[in-house]
């Protein structure tokens, strides 16, 4: 995962994604442990209060919890909840600002629909 | 427990480099100490540790008063631009007189941190290149375990590979062992992730102070064509604006208004740098890129 | 409270030193024992080992604030505990300075003809108090020689002291100053003529002359005098000091 300091986004909620993606994707497997405040600091050189918020997210919704003296492990059930989560948040994030530059662009409900099937396709040929 | 600075003052000459400043540096936190040239960070920080003496206003850590008392002393680790050690003296021997003097001293890690930054321990500390010379004061800072550790422009000479190296070394040993650093530097933008808290010192006097999220939250920017943002301006207090042809940036302090922004109009948090060239600088400076107009509301 | 690191610190700082004079002294020794082997005819006086002595901590001294006083402050002892450090460490290294040189003068003396090794004080007091005996003028030496050494060791710190506080115009004042010393003397004795009707000189010849006599004719008087003199340049450094800025 990558910070973008410049982005508008705080840096602790893209921590917060950045954990989110390697759960669904599967780098950090349930019930597996996730690095901790320490090396997030130290690997994104960040303030440990900021990477401790980013982490408290998930812990807040029961994505990851913590183990005293151990550490932070995922949840059981996480991929699926986080997969629900997402869904739920996909049409705006996505399909209103697609359909927005669509518009802007010129393009119609059936050519949008054309290239969202080609998309699928190029991504089951890869 | 804190350093606390009330009222302080200081003059040279006829420069008042330091005016009726109080601030407080907490428990475990970092700091970033910012500020233009001459704007008084050196002065203030020499006052903290009793270097030199204010002409007015009083110092005190955890409550007792510098500079007469070893104990307040004690809990201060300076890394100071200016070499205090003796010429003759070797890097391994200034660590063994660290370690003397600071009964918490890591020697071990004096040494490792030492390696990793290829700095020759047999080397005579006055005759260290100005990089060399930063990585010896901050090996032996980060090895004192003072609870204060002040650092002024730690980065200076340093490559990007040891500026990384030591960001990465201070952070770890921060985690480990919670303390309060404050960072004195020019490079806002490199500093600007690992601070939790921000104190700005303009023309003597603290600007600002408080969290750098608060501080950061208190401005914003707008951009877009240019005569639609002029129209958004109204009636907001503005810090400064860039334009490009017929594109605007505007920086405004307050909170945008988030539900009510005229389309065709974009807007972005400011990061830490920009906010402080837009607090320290003149309204030349910071309309330098517009055509020329008063500062302050429009 | 730091004091025993200081003490450490300003010990080692002196250490070097001391070898390197007592090494040159040894050396100077064995100088002359191969001159004496060659020529039979001379007497080898080593009366000033107490003089070289005294000048070598003066000089000591002078050196011992520049960076002393930075290396404190970067380590977080304060000012007030480093000066005490120092007089501690003024009264060990001359202590241990006095009895080298008395135990060496003894030594010498033990190798007999043609050498002779007299103390500074034997040089001085030598003839007033000839009823102390061997053991009583070793102590006395040692006792006399510590003395001595307080002062010019207090002496030099007290100088260095006072041109480090100083601003720069005030130290090339200062400095002017005391090279139109003499002149400085002429000015007052002028002053004394026209101004005093010569009260001071009379206040001199009644009064400073025969005091100054006294206290030279009386050892006790002569290292009591040394001792406040001491204590006196010591307090008065304390003063300067206490409030002397460092900005390297």
């Amino acid at each position: 995962m990558e910070l973008d300091l410049g982005s508008e986004k705080p840096i602790f909620q893209q921590i917060a994604e950045g954990i989110e993606d390697a759960i669904l994707s599967g780098a950090f497997p349930e019930e597996g442990q996730i690095p901790s405040i320490t090396e997030f600091s130290v690997q994104y050189k960040i303030n440990p209060a900021t990477a401790l918020k980013g982490i408290n997210l998930l812990v807040d919704q029961g994505l990851v919890y913590k183990k005293r003296g151990v550490g932070m492990f995922v949840a059981q059930g996480a991929a699926q909840r986080l997969r629900e989560k997402r869904k739920q948040g996909f049409y705006q994030h996505y399909v209103t600002g697609l359909v927005a530059e669509a518009k802007r662009l010129h393009i119609g409900k059936r050519e949008l629909l054309g290239l969202v099937e080609q998309g699928f396709a190029q991504e089951e040929e890869l | 427990m804190s350093i606390a600075a009330e009222q302080v003052s200081k003059r040279f000459g006829p420069v008042q480099a330091l005016n009726s400043a109080t601030l407080a540096f907490g428990e475990n936190k970092i700091y970033g100490l910012l500020g233009r040239n001459g704007a008084g960070k050196s002065t203030l920080l020499n006052i903290l540790t009793g270097r030199i003496f204010p002409d007015s206003g009083s110092v005190t850590v955890d409550g007792a008063p510098v500079p007469d008392s070893d104990a307040a002393l004690s809990q201060l680790y300076l890394m100071s631009e200016k070499l205090y050690y003796p010429e003759s003296m070797k890097v391994k021997d200034a660590f063994r007189w660290g370690a003397c003097f600071y009964p918490q001293f890591d020697l071990d890690f004096a040494y490792s941190l030492a390696g990793a930054f290829q700095l020759g321990l047999n080397a005579r500390v006055s005759k260290l290149s100005t990089g060399y010379s930063s990585i010896f004061k901050i090996v032996t800072a980060l090895s004192t375990n003072a609870p204060y550790l002040l650092l002024d422009e730690p980065v200076l000479g340093l490559d990007a590979n040891h500026r990384d190296l030591f960001y990465k070394t201070l952070l770890a040993r921060y985690s480990e062992n919670p303390c309060t650093v404050v960072i004195s530097t020019h490079l806002i933008e490199e500093v600007s992730s690992l601070i939790e808290d921000v104190v700005i010192l303009h023309q003597g006097r603290v600007l600002e102070k408080g969290s750098r999220e608060e501080l950061l939250a208190g401005g914003y920017t707008v951009s877009g064509p240019r005569g639609q943002v002029e129209a958004y301006l109204t009636g907001k207090r503005l810090l400064g604006a860039d334009t490009l042809g017929g594109l605007m940036s505007a920086y405004v302090q307050g909170c945008p208004d988030r539900e009510h922004l005229p389309q065709g109009l974009e807007l972005s948090p400011l990061d830490l740098q920009k906010m402080f060239i837009l607090l320290t600088s003149g309204p030349e400076e910071n309309f330098a890129g517009s055509p020329r107009r008063g500062g302050g509301e429009v | 409270m730091k004091l025993k690191q200081s003490f450490r610190y300003q010990l080692a700082d002196y250490k070097a030193g001391i070898l390197v004079y007592y090494c040159a002294m040894l050396g100077l020794l064995a100088l002359f024992l191969v001159s004496t082997v060659v020529d039979t005819g001379v007497t080898v006086v080593f009366s000033g080992l107490s003089g070289f002595s005294c000048i070598f901590l003066f000089i000591c001294g002078l050196c011992s604030l520049h960076d002393n006083l930075p290396m404190h402050l970067q380590h977080g002892v304060s000012r007030r505990t480093m000066f005490q450090a120092r007089l501690l460490v003024t009264v060990a290294v001359s202590a241990f300075m006095a009895a080298v040189d008395t135990l060496l003068s003894v030594l010498i003396n033990l190798l007999g003809s043609p050498f002779y090794g007299g103390s500074l004080f034997q040089q001085l007091y030598g003839k007033i108090y000839p009823s102390l005996g061997p053991v009583g003028n070793v102590l006395m030496s040692l006792v006399f020689a510590f003395v001595l050494f307080l002062l010019a060791s207090s002496l030099g710190y007290f100088i260095i002291t006072l041109f480090y506080r100083l601003t720069k115009p005030l130290r090339i004042t200062l400095g002017v100053a005391i090279a139109f010393l003499p002149l400085g003397q002429v000015l007052v004795k002028l002053a004394d003529e026209v101004l005093f009707q010569n009260a001071l000189a009379r206040l001199a010849e009644h009064v400073i002359w025969p005091l100054q006599d006294k206290i030279d004719s009386s050892l006790f008087l002569t290292m009591g005098w040394w001792l406040i003199a001491a204590a006196a340049l010591s307090g008065v450094t304390w003063l300067i000091l206490r409030r002397c800025a460092c900005c390297r």
